[in-house]
């Protein structure tokens, strides 16, 4: 018999479903990262922190630790100072166009960096576009070195694509700020700028902190990106190059636990700090309204500043696009002569057409992996009263904290050889999984709303009238949660369709290539190998592109919802 | 349909929000349950409802016993305090939602009858059952038989039919093809009936069906309600904080506080013979004035002595004895303002006191009177005598002994 709404028990099948789900996360989530812990202090069964010590004394790793930290703070640093003004301009000031505008800024956020990379390599070479065009222009003689380490072009890259995270947590914070506290400030004699530092800045914190925090941790995990400019020292680098010498020495489990204790305490840090409840609790005034319009000239600089960063953003990628239809493109500042033959290629080739396959199978595969579980775990969490309700809330939540790098390396520690999901031999499973656990977080998000949004008395009008279990889940339930569903499985599809981290370090055979991967190998390789990477960049591309925006019609003004903290 | 209860307990962990709730519901009757927010009047309609079980006691409609019958099975008609109407349907969608619940239903019981018919066949066949079992048997069969008989299939035809009936018995006709947030408030509340009329249930639970509704459209409502209950016959139970409402439209109120059942009775029974303090106040208006008893008469006439005068009381909620502290409970409608030294013939009681404040009512004026203690009683006047008491200053308040409630002293609720 079917457990009732409300009621403390639970029948039996929701004790089991219960059950899986708890299988599902430890065997997935927790127990790949015990293994990782273990196997860094532990590694002969006796407890020893020699591996840290070790990874502290080679200089070629702390250079990396250096390096890594250097650079996740140059880019939240960079990021910040970009999207705050942006956040205050497009929140607060009233101008033509500002919907249009607000929309465009978003857009390099579904640009993957990854395949960005390729792109601004070729940019900013000794020969490439931009020093042929200054040349060209008069500007200067002879080219500029821009990329000597890579440092600055991953640093740009990272900021090019996460601020508009950053951005979107700003703006939340900004309009969620009771526009009396700040109007009580001004009827007490404070000027613009006093009242922005005194108030608006202080009560943005939380969202400037958990905004900080998601760009910090990203740019500190990211291994795509460093890779493709071929900026070998970095932590994930560090990590990736342990695991793909086929063995794992412990220093590589020291490493990764380093970076795991990181993304903790910064996760834990910022929730803390979110949760004081000081700025939540206040009661807040009517909504809140811009406070200034801009004029004319005002309203042009806005376009054109917000413009030229797009571009700027989105440069990287049409660069990506030109490559893959040029036919020759050497010293010239655009392609001379355009061809398909890259495309056409592609279906041909056997590693680029089986990794398109592959790749849209693993998307499907785990987005409905993803809506399973988050129907099933936003049910819970709405719906009944269990007494494990947070844990299984914080463990959906978990893999917020679980940077690609840190997962993937767990599964190939965690799953032994010639089991059945060694990824030496098929990691096909482990690559759904991968995909689904990391998105998990989202997807039970948009259930949850949709969960929220249909009123428990709408399923209880639908039993009292004589329905039972199944009839009410298919009449009333699923249709009125389908949007938030089909809007959170297209997000998942689209993330796992150009994710980098599990599967540069998941897929180990060919044939098992994802798209991320293929472009990773073929850019390598000379001859057409980059024209035939940045055409599989591109399919990429167009089908992220494609089911972001179905998803963002379907979603609506709750886009935003999915990518804060 | 009757409905039982019989000493039903509900907790919350530590929380009684039911406790030893014992009434009974005749068949028809328009039956209201009223009190305060968090009285558990609520949790006792989801109780009669099925959507929580008891913790103890007996729910019984006519002669089943409901306990374990979860909600779908029980064919009440529940109206939500903001009508659940599903948006993604249309009006006639939402309303014949349970006529096509049911067709469904009725296949699968269709089958379960089948099956147990079979079962019993065989058993009785096999061997030598005894008169007596095989007739208890055969009575539960025929029971099951009843009850899938009566959700039998339904033709479309009929359902449209069905549908329009009760559409115009709410009077929404026409709005068939109407989407839920197309419809007012009120509008929406008549499909919310209409959804669960359409059905024919046993009984219609409705929880503060007009508390979401303004002040105009509930007075409306209320005669609509009740329209739509004598023209069905239904068993209503009606949950309500509203006093007027229960007033005013209940056949029988069942007051209750703090998770108890204080006291059952026709509207004026309840009004005016409280059993209790909560009772007293908790209707209408109150003037307590303290006291204290100073004899009992036999014929149950008792004396109080207070700081504004002797007061003569003749209906105690309990017994009394002299020396006993007490509070006087007079009702603002009961008393009468009268000139300060007009005769106390056939009054027993006469306050002196001061006009000190007036607030008018539109039907009624409302005057505040000062004691000669200090204390302030409430008095209503009517429109006609209103002029003259405005413009007086001292006068005499008036009320008679029938009048006064005896009550022991609260401690300061």
């Amino acid at each position: 018999m079917p457990g009732r709404l409300g009621e403390q028990k639970l029948s039996q099948s929701a004790l089991l479903g219960l059950f899986a789900l708890g299988m599902f996360f430890f065997g997935f989530m927790v127990y790949p990262v015990l293994r990782v812990v273990v196997g860094a202090v532990r590694p002969e069964g006796k407890f020893t922190l020699a591996f840290f010590a070790v990874v502290f004394h080679n200089p070629l790793l702390r250079e990396s630790i250096n390096n890594s930290f250097r650079l996740s703070i140059t880019t939240t640093l960079i990021t910040l100072a970009v999207s705050l003004p942006l956040a205050y301009v497009l929140t607060r000031v009233r101008f033509a166009g500002k919907r249009w505008l607000s929309s465009l800024v978003l857009v390099p956020i579904v640009m993957p960096p990854f395949v960005g990379a390729i792109g601004m390599r070729q940019l900013l070479a000794r020969f490439g576009s931009v020093n042929l065009l200054l040349m060209h222009c008069g500007v200067i003689d002879r080219p500029i070195t821009w990329l000597t380490s890579g440092f600055a072009g991953v640093v740009v890259l990272q900021v090019l694509h996460l601020y508009p995270i950053m951005y979107l947590n700003l703006s939340s914070a900004l309009a969620n700020i009771d526009p009396s506290l700040e109007e009580a400030a001004h009827n007490l004699g404070a000027g613009g700028w006093r009242r922005f530092r005194s108030v608006t800045l202080p009560l943005m914190m939380p969202g400037l902190f958990a905004g900080s925090s998601i760009v910090f941790i990203w740019a500190f995990t990211d291994l795509g990106t460093p890779l493709i400019f071929g900026y070998q020292k970095l932590v994930p680098i560090q990590i990736f190059n342990k695991i793909s010498e086929g063995s794992v020495d412990p220093t590589g489990y020291a490493l990764v636990v380093l970076v795991l204790m990181l993304t903790l305490a910064t996760f834990l840090v910022s929730k803390r700090v979110f949760s004081t409840g000081r700025y939540e609790m206040m009661p807040r005034g009517h909504g809140s309204k811009e406070e200034r319009r801009a004029g004319a000239l005002g309203t042009v600089i806005a376009h054109v500043c917000i413009g030229l960063l797009v571009v700027v953003a989105l440069l990287p990628h049409i660069s990506v696009v030109l490559r893959s239809v040029a036919d020759r493109w050497f010293m010239t500042v655009l392609p001379e002569k355009l061809t398909g033959e890259y495309f056409a290629k592609l279906a041909t080739h056997p590693l680029t057409a089986s990794s398109i396959g592959n790749s849209l199978f693993y998307a499907s595969a785990s987005s409905l992996l993803d809506i399973a579980l988050g129907i099933a775990i936003a049910y819970f969490l709405v719906r009944k009263s269990i007494r494990g309700r947070s844990l299984l809330d914080a463990m959906a939540m978990l893999p917020l904290a679980l940077p690609g790098l840190v997962l993937a390396f767990g599964y190939v520690v965690a799953f032994p050889r010639r089991s059945l999901l060694d990824p030496f031999v098929n990691p096909v499973p482990l690559l759904i999984i991968a995909y689904a656990v990391r998105r998990l977080p989202f997807i039970v998000r948009a259930a949850y709303a949709g969960f929220q949004q249909v009123s428990p008395a709408f399923e209880e009008a639908s039993f009292n009238l004589g329905a039972g279990w199944m009839q009410t889940m298919r009449r009333i339930t699923a249709p009125l949660i389908s949007a938030n569903l089909i809007a959170g499985g297209l997000m998942c599809f689209a993330f796992a369709m150009l994710e980098v981290s599990a599967s540069l370090v998941l897929a180990l055979k060919h044939r098992f290539f994802p798209i991320t991967k293929s472009i990773y190998f073929l850019f390598n390789r000379i001859g057409d190998g980059p024209s035939m990477a940045s055409a599989l960049g591109v399919i990429g591309m167009v089908l992220l592109a494609a089911s972001i925006l179905v998803s963002a019609r379907l979603m609506g003004k709750r886009m935003g919802a999915l990518f804060r903290m | 349909m009757r409905v039982a209860l019989e000493n039903v307990t509900k907790k919350y962990g530590d929380v009684v929000a039911v406790e030893g709730a014992s009434f009974e519901i005749e068949d028809g009757e328009l039956f209201f349950l009223l009190g305060p927010s968090g009285c558990g009047k609520t949790t006792l309609l989801r109780l009669i409802a099925g959507f929580i079980s008891p913790d103890g006691g007996r729910i019984v409609f006519g002669e089943r016993f409901m306990n374990d019958v979860p909600p779908n099975r029980r064919n009440t008609g529940m109206v939500f305090q903001n009508y659940a109407l599903w948006p993604h349907m249309t009006v006639r969608r939402n309303v014949e939602y349970g006529l096509r619940v049911r067709k469904v239903a009725a296949a699968e019981r269709a089958r379960k009858l089948g099956r147990a018919l079979s079962q019993v066949r065989d058993a009785l066949r096999m061997r030598k059952v005894p008169a007596e079992q095989r007739r208890r048997k055969l009575g539960e069969v025929l029971s099951l038989v009843r009850y899938a008989l009566r959700a039998r299939e339904i033709s479309s035809q009929e359902r449209r039919r069905k549908v329009n009936e009760v559409l115009s018995l709410v009077r929404m006709g026409g709005f068939g093809e109407r989407y839920p947030n197309e419809l007012s408030g009120g509008q929406q509340q008549r499909v919310a009936l209409a959804r669960v009329l359409v059905v024919g249930p046993d009984v219609l639970l409705l929880d503060e069906p007009l508390s979401n509704l303004d002040a105009r459209l509930r007075i409306e409502m209320r005669d609509e309600i009740k329209r739509i209950h004598k023209e069905t016959g239904i068993t209503f139970l009606y949950v309500t904080h509203d006093q007027k409402e229960a007033l005013s439209m209940a056949d029988r109120i069942a007051l209750m506080n703090d998770g108890k059942i204080e006291q059952i009775g026709t509207p004026r029974e309840i009004y005016s013979l409280p059993k209790s303090r909560f009772a007293a106040t908790f209707l209408g208006r109150m003037n307590p004035i303290p006291g204290r008893v100073v004899s009992v008469m036999p014929e149950r006439e008792v004396v109080v002595r207070t700081a504004v005068g002797e007061i003569r009381a003749v209906k105690p909620v309990a017994e009394f004895s002299p020396g006993e502290d007490v509070e006087c409970l007079i009702r603002p409608e009961a008393m009468r303002i009268v000139a300060e030294q007009s005769a106390l013939a056939g009054e027993a009681n006469l306050l002196k006191g001061t006009v000190v404040e007036h607030a008018y009512l539109g039907e009624i004026d409302e005057f505040l009177i000062e004691l000669v203690d200090g204390s302030r009683i409430r008095v209503y006047v009517a429109p006609s005598a209103a002029q003259w008491v405005e413009r007086a200053k001292d006068v005499g308040v008036a009320f008679d002994a029938k009048d006064v409630l005896l009550s022991k002293p609260s401690n300061g609720t």
